[in-house]
């Protein structure tokens, strides 16, 4: 139903190929003037778990398609040959030990419950 | 004629590795503690605070790879899978899609219908989620985090499987393997192995595959087996009526024997997965999975063809010590000290599947040492006790581990040899007893068997059986 940049993106990557997200998208979608139809932010909102009132409805299409001109203007960049960067650091390998450091941390942990039972978060029915 | 139809298998396989700690923090993993009391900021979403990864959970993932022939990725990472869910206190899970660990290996499985290949299309690392538990008294629910963060390798399959009982041959192979590598303990029951279940039908003979649908919520291969039984005939059954079989996650419900389609919303695969920023890439290299591949130790399959050739036993033997690395553990180390495989093999498989099956104890869970083991296996084959007198002196070793050696000299237990006593309790049987001795004398052999006894209880049940015997003869027939 959505296709959002970041689905585009990263799928490309998936598919081993190389990146190129110019390829596959430049002069499809340089065009600029993205429109995000009503049932896309019904459906965004429905993930997000938010209830968006009609205002703040058309505040996230706008902010929405102002990102997705901004991507296209991403794609105009020719990233041919370019590894795609998988971390913004250029560092790899951090690890820790598999050794025991932290104790019984409930009390910390259980002070963000906003409802509390016993020593659980106390939280509305859910059948898992 | 009625139509075949084919059942197409795909499995995704759940295993919780065998950790001291969880995935990205150093909070203990160990089951069965208070409530939350195996949290700390990572492992409950806080904000601001950063994952490390424990790099045990890699090892053992790579141990699991290799053991399936997969493909190890060079260069790996995390990914966050975003959902939301009281039991998800991030609000994502940190899973691999992009670039899971390994890829594209097998198992070789063997039914009825003989050997068959399982390909395993990927595999990842991820976290657990919480546990939920319903409040009947609140009618609300529950969260315990104790178990968020506790390291998971999915095991995703091809859709390779066309029975039941391939599914099951699959899940125990993996079982074996896992728990031989000591990566993980691989119970249904305590949910630290979980399958969900991919199931398709097809006419038989069609190129293509039928929709199929997810089967969450089997936590027993009898549970496994059920289900897919079920939801084989459901398909068919919209097929035939001409209806369309609809994709999506049902949960099993093993007590009504019946699964039901969970909400369609929670059902939404839309995950919005994007690269984790918090946690850099992971390159393993070639030296790396050597030093796992020469640490691996010896797999099932290898162990069994040994046993056949290493050991006299039989091969039935030799499958049912094997089905648990423990129990072959206990089987290889008793043997090296007391060299007789056979008796070895036989106190393993008579009385201590029985003391197991009557105490509920599993194999890995047995607590006595080989060398106690050893020692009354000697004991009874030099004939220091009697057979009955040896079943009483295991079960003490099953239960505390005691040193069959002072144990039976600080009670007394040697066989009585001695035909001076043996004659005397005889004849106090025998003087006892004129009603069994009359029967004997007129023709009942039976009525010997009452006098042993007799005499047996006088000598506490130590009396060497054979001496016994043959004094109550002499003394009857003369
Ligand atoms: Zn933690």
């Amino acid at each position: 139903m959505i296709n959002l940049m970041n689905v585009k993106l990263i799928s490309n990557e998936m598919n081993g190929n190389d990146g190129n997200v110019s390829n596959d998208l430049t002069g499809k979608e340089v065009s600029m003037g993205h429109r995000i139809d009503d049932e896309t932010i019904e459906y965004v909102g429905i993930l997000a778990k938010l209830s968006l009132t009609g205002q703040e409805k058309e505040k996230a299409k706008a902010d929405m398609e102002k990102m997705l001109d901004y991507i296209d203007t991403l794609n105009e960049l020719d990233t041919q040959g370019i590894e795609p960067m998988s971390h913004v650091f250029p560092v790899n390998n951090v690890f820790r030990d598999d050794v025991i450091s932290n104790g019984d941390g409930s009390e910390e942990t259980l002070a963000n419950a906003p409802l509390r039972k016993n020593n659980e978060f106390e939280v509305p029915k859910t059948i898992g | 004629m009625s139509k075949q139809y084919e059942t197409v298998i795909g499995l995704e396989v759940h295993v919780e590795l065998a950790t001291k700690t969880k995935i990205f923090c150093g909070c203990s993993t160990e089951f069965g503690g208070a409530p939350n009391t195996h949290t700390c900021p990572v492992c409950t979403g806080m904000p601001g605070s950063l994952p490390v990864l424990n790099k045990q959970v890699v090892d053992y993932a790579l141990a699991i790879a290799i053991a399936t022939q997969c493909e190890v990725t060079p260069v790996c990472k995390f990914d966050r899978k975003n959902y939301f869910y009281p039991d998800n206190p991030q609000n994502y899970q940190i899973s691999q899609l992009y670039l899971p660990i390994a890829r594209n290996g097998f198992v070789e499985i063997e039914t009825n219908s003989g050997i068959k290949k399982v390909r395993i299309h990927e595999m990842h690392m991820e976290e657990d989620a919480g546990k939920l538990i319903h409040d009947e008294w609140d009618d609300t629910s529950l969260v315990d985090f104790n178990r968020s963060g506790v390291p998971l390798v999915e095991i995703v399959s091809e859709p390779d499987m066309r029975s039941a009982d391939e599914v099951l041959a699959y899940m125990e192979k993996l079982r074996l393997i896992i728990q031989y590598l000591g990566a993980s303990d691989c119970k249904l029951q305590e949910g630290s192995m979980r399958a969900d279940v991919n199931l398709s039908v097809r006419e038989v003979g069609s190129p293509s595959f039928g929709t199929r649908t997810e089967m969450k919520n089997l936590n027993s291969f009898k549970a496994i087996a059920r289900a897919i039984e079920a939801e084989r005939q459901r398909q068919i059954e919209i097929i035939e009526e001409g209806g369309e079989v609809i994709q999506e996650t049902r949960r099993w419900d093993d007590n009504k024997e019946y699964s039901y389609a969970m909400r369609s919303k929670e059902d939404a695969k839309d995950y919005r997965y994007f690269p984790e920023p918090d946690l850099v890439p992971i390159v393993i290299g070639e030296d790396w999975i050597e030093r796992i591949r020469s640490a691996q130790p010896e797999l099932r399959t290898e162990k069994l063809m040994r046993y056949k050739k290493e050991f006299d036993i039989p091969e039935y033997d030799a499958k049912i010590l094997t089905e648990s690395k423990h129990m072959a553990d206990l089987f290889e180390a008793t043997t090296a000290i007391c060299h007789k495989p056979k008796k070895v093999s036989n106190w393993l498989m008579v009385e201590t599947f029985r003391l197991m099956k009557e105490t509920g104890t599993e194999c890995e869970e047995l607590i006595f040492s080989p060398s106690h083991l050893a020692d009354l296996i000697n004991l009874a084959e030099n004939k220091t006790i009697n057979s009955t007198v040896a079943k009483e002196v295991f079960e003490k070793i099953f239960r505390e581990d005691i040193d069959p050696n002072i144990y039976v000299k600080e009670m007394g237990l040697a066989t009585v040899n001695d035909e001076e006593a043996i004659e005397k309790a005889a004849k106090q049987a025998i003087s006892e007893n004129p009603k069994s001795v009359e029967d004997y004398k007129n023709g009942k052999e039976k009525a010997i068997g009452f006098l042993v006894g007799q005499t047996m209880k006088t000598l506490k049940g130590q009396g060497n059986p054979g001496i016994v015997k043959e004094v109550l003869y002499s003394l009857l027939n003369n």
